[in-house]
């Protein structure tokens, strides 16, 4: 259901937001028409696109490589060995899980009293064409005269564009001109095609207000932005098309409501609005020719919608720092021997992994995969006197996913993401022919190898665990430039690499040996 | 040519069929002489309406040196029955008889209408 409320308070911003602008004017119309777009865009697929995101965010940049959808298909569901066996690959949430039936009723609804409005109006419109006789093309629009219409009209069906006039407009050749100018200018602006897409958006949304808001607030920036777009002509006048905007709405208003679907001089005509677009055109007004102000204001508007759309990534459950504490401490109980730290860091990737479905989506996966290897990997960590908690690492590293294809020569890959010039130093063999970062049982040797060699050099498991993935050089070079030994010191002196790695690490291994909290 | 419901001729279009009429055809020049001063018809729109007209099926053109010459397909009296037919159909509920009727109420036939009137269906009914 959340993503459902905040799809909606997207609307209501976004509404706002343009109401605003169109109001205040610090924008060309033509840009605001832009900015407009975009905004619905967002607002319609922000909402399908959060599940794909936090994914991205949960795994290292390397794991990412293997977690993309378009390596599902590559994925391999046994490894090399036979003896150990991969768990399933997962499935991607869809946001319609989070829809109840109400809103699926909803969106129904919605969608069925579009149907009903749109049908008869395409019929009437496909009659109006039927009867109306073709005038000439320009590009792709054919201009068409009908004895039947009062006032000028131009819609799209499908790649065909038109432009219906009115068969009283051929007389008066200087309205007539500035009609078909004006009817051509939305065809060039798009807004043919935006009518149904709004249309739709409207029926999905339908007991929105402000979805309604929005639509309207779009139309007005349309036919603002085609008046905007008709002045800076020469031979056109501000007198001249005014007065030919104010015949068209006099016809207008003795006459039929204009047919949903197109777009015309008559759309715009109604009362309040065709005395702005007047006005508007009276008072002429230099915008700024930087871009600029356009650009903060479209930051601004993206910047707003993420952060309502990245609500829904946190938080329908809390880890507190006492909670984080009490995990520690059965750690502790239960034997752990690495020194995990307990600062914000820390708690906040254990709220992202725990907090979030996705984030516990992907620790299950990760656990459940884990399970096949465990008994070898806990193994080898006794062999080499490492702590039980690194079995965590390919959590963060690659989620437990061993494919079964070497992946780019440069990148890393297998559950230890060894990039190919460490697998060479610790005796793995990485050619073209073989990969033996794919061999668990061998790239695991190496990965407790490299661990323990890491660790005797800094005889610290956090600057291990930090050198792991940045590199022993970089470091040494933090402890020299700083002096500290402590890894969350050299962290916050901005010696990182992946800067989340230890606190995703430490809290996984929390976790690791609490599964109950994922519960 | 797609067949099209039958209609009636807009305003414009029956004041530039009068002239033709008159003329038998004409290139869109004689049209816009042969219009009173005071009605001031642009170039452009005479010609649009031509075309039209000509795709309505009421008019022919052909070409002759740089401009076309239309003519018309309809006769007068044929388009007169037709406007009286369909206001007979549409109006009178399809009979004539009311439409005279109506007529002579309105007060605007004279005896001598009439008598021309009953000349005129004479000749016919013979």
């Amino acid at each position: 259901m959340s993503v459902f409320w905040e799809f909606n308070l997207l609307i209501i911003i976004g509404a706002v937001l343009m109401k605003v602008l169109v109001t205040k004017r610090w924008v060309a119309f033509r840009q605001l028409l832009g900015l407009s777009r975009i905004v619905v865009a967002l607002v319609i697929l922000l909402p399908l696109a959060l599940p794909f995101f936090p994914k991205a965010s949960l795994a290292t940049p390397s794991a990412q490589i293997w977690y993309a959808p378009s390596q599902s298909a590559a994925r391999n569901p046994t490894a090399e060995e036979g003896a150990l066996t991969v768990g399933e690959s997962r499935d991607f949430a869809l946001p319609l899980g989070a829809l109840d039936w109400l809103g699926a009723l909803v969106l129904a609804f919605g969608l069925t009293v579009t149907f009903i409005r749109l049908t008869p109006a395409w019929f009437k419109l496909g009659h109006l064409r039927r009867q109306s006789y073709p005038l000439k093309r320009i590009g792709r629009v054919e201009i068409r005269v009908s004895d039947r219409l009062t006032v000028p009209l131009s819609f799209r069906a499908f790649s065909r564009a038109y432009v219906l006039l009115p068969h009283s407009l051929i007389e008066r050749v200087g309205d007539y001109r500035l009609s078909v100018s004006h009817e051509l200018q939305h065809h060039r602006q798009r807004d043919t095609i935006w009518v149904h897409a709004l249309e739709v958006f409207r029926g999905l949304t339908i007991l929105n207000p402000f979805s309604h808001l929005l639509v309207k607030v779009m139309a007005e920036i349309q036919e603002f932005a085609c008046d905007e777009t008709l002045l800076e002509r020469e031979w056109i006048s501000a007198r001249a098309y005014g007065g030919c905007l104010l015949r068209v709405a006099e016809t207008a208003r003795q006459s039929r409501p204009v047919l949903v679907g197109t777009t015309g001089m008559a759309a715009g005509a109604a009362g309040s609005l065709l005395k702005r677009r007047i006005q508007m055109m009276v008072k002429k007004r230099r915008y700024p020719k930087s871009v600029g102000l356009l650009g903060a204001i479209m930051a601004v508007a993206l910047m707003t919608t993420v952060a309502w759309a990245s609500r829904s990534l946190i938080h329908d459950r809390r880890v507190t720092r006492a909670i984080a504490q009490s995990l520690l401490d059965d750690m502790r109980r239960g034997g752990g021997e690495f020194p995990v730290t307990i600062n914000a860091e820390v708690v906040e990737q254990l709220n992202t992994f725990v907090g979030t479905p996705d984030g516990r989506e992907y620790i299950k996966g990760s656990l459940a995969r884990m399970a096949n290897y465990r008994p070898f990997v806990e193994s080898k960590l006794k062999e080499y006197g490492l702590p039980i908690e690194f079995l965590a690492l390919p959590i963060i590293e690659s989620g437990y996913q061993n494919p079964r294809q070497s992946p780019h020569p440069l990148h890393s890959a297998g559950l230890w993401q060894f990039t190919p010039g460490t697998a060479r130093n610790f005796g793995l063999r990485v050619d073209d022919e073989v990969d033996e970062r794919l061999n668990v049982e061998k790239a695991t040797d190496g990965a407790c190898r490299f661990l323990a060699t890491l660790n005797l050099r800094f005889r610290d498991w956090e600057l291990a665990t930090m050198a792991y993935n940045m590199g022993e050089r970089k470091v040494q070079r933090g402890i020299d430039e700083t002096g500290s030994r402590n890894a969350w010191v050299l962290l916050q002196k901005g010696f990182t690499g992946d800067s989340h790695y230890l606190a995703r690490m430490e809290a996984a291994a929390l976790i690791l040996r609490n599964p109950q909290i994922l519960e | 040519m797609k067949k099209k419901p039958e209609r009636l001729l807009t305003g414009v279009e029956l004041e530039m069929m009068g002239i033709l009429w008159r003329r038998g055809s004409g290139t869109v020049n004689d049209v816009l002489e042969a219009l009173p001063p005071s009605r001031k018809l642009a170039y452009t729109s005479v010609s649009t309406i031509l075309r039209i007209l000509e795709q309505k099926g009421v008019l022919k053109s052909h070409k002759e040196g740089r401009g076309h010459v239309y003519a018309s397909v309809v006769k007068k009296s044929d388009y007169e029955s037709k406007t009286l037919r369909l206001l007979v159909d549409n109006v009178f509920d399809g009979e004539p008889t009311h439409l005279v009727a109506r007529l002579v109420e309105a007060g605007n036939l004279s005896e001598e209408d009439l008598e021309a009137m009953r000349k005129l269906l004479g000749e016919r009914g013979e």
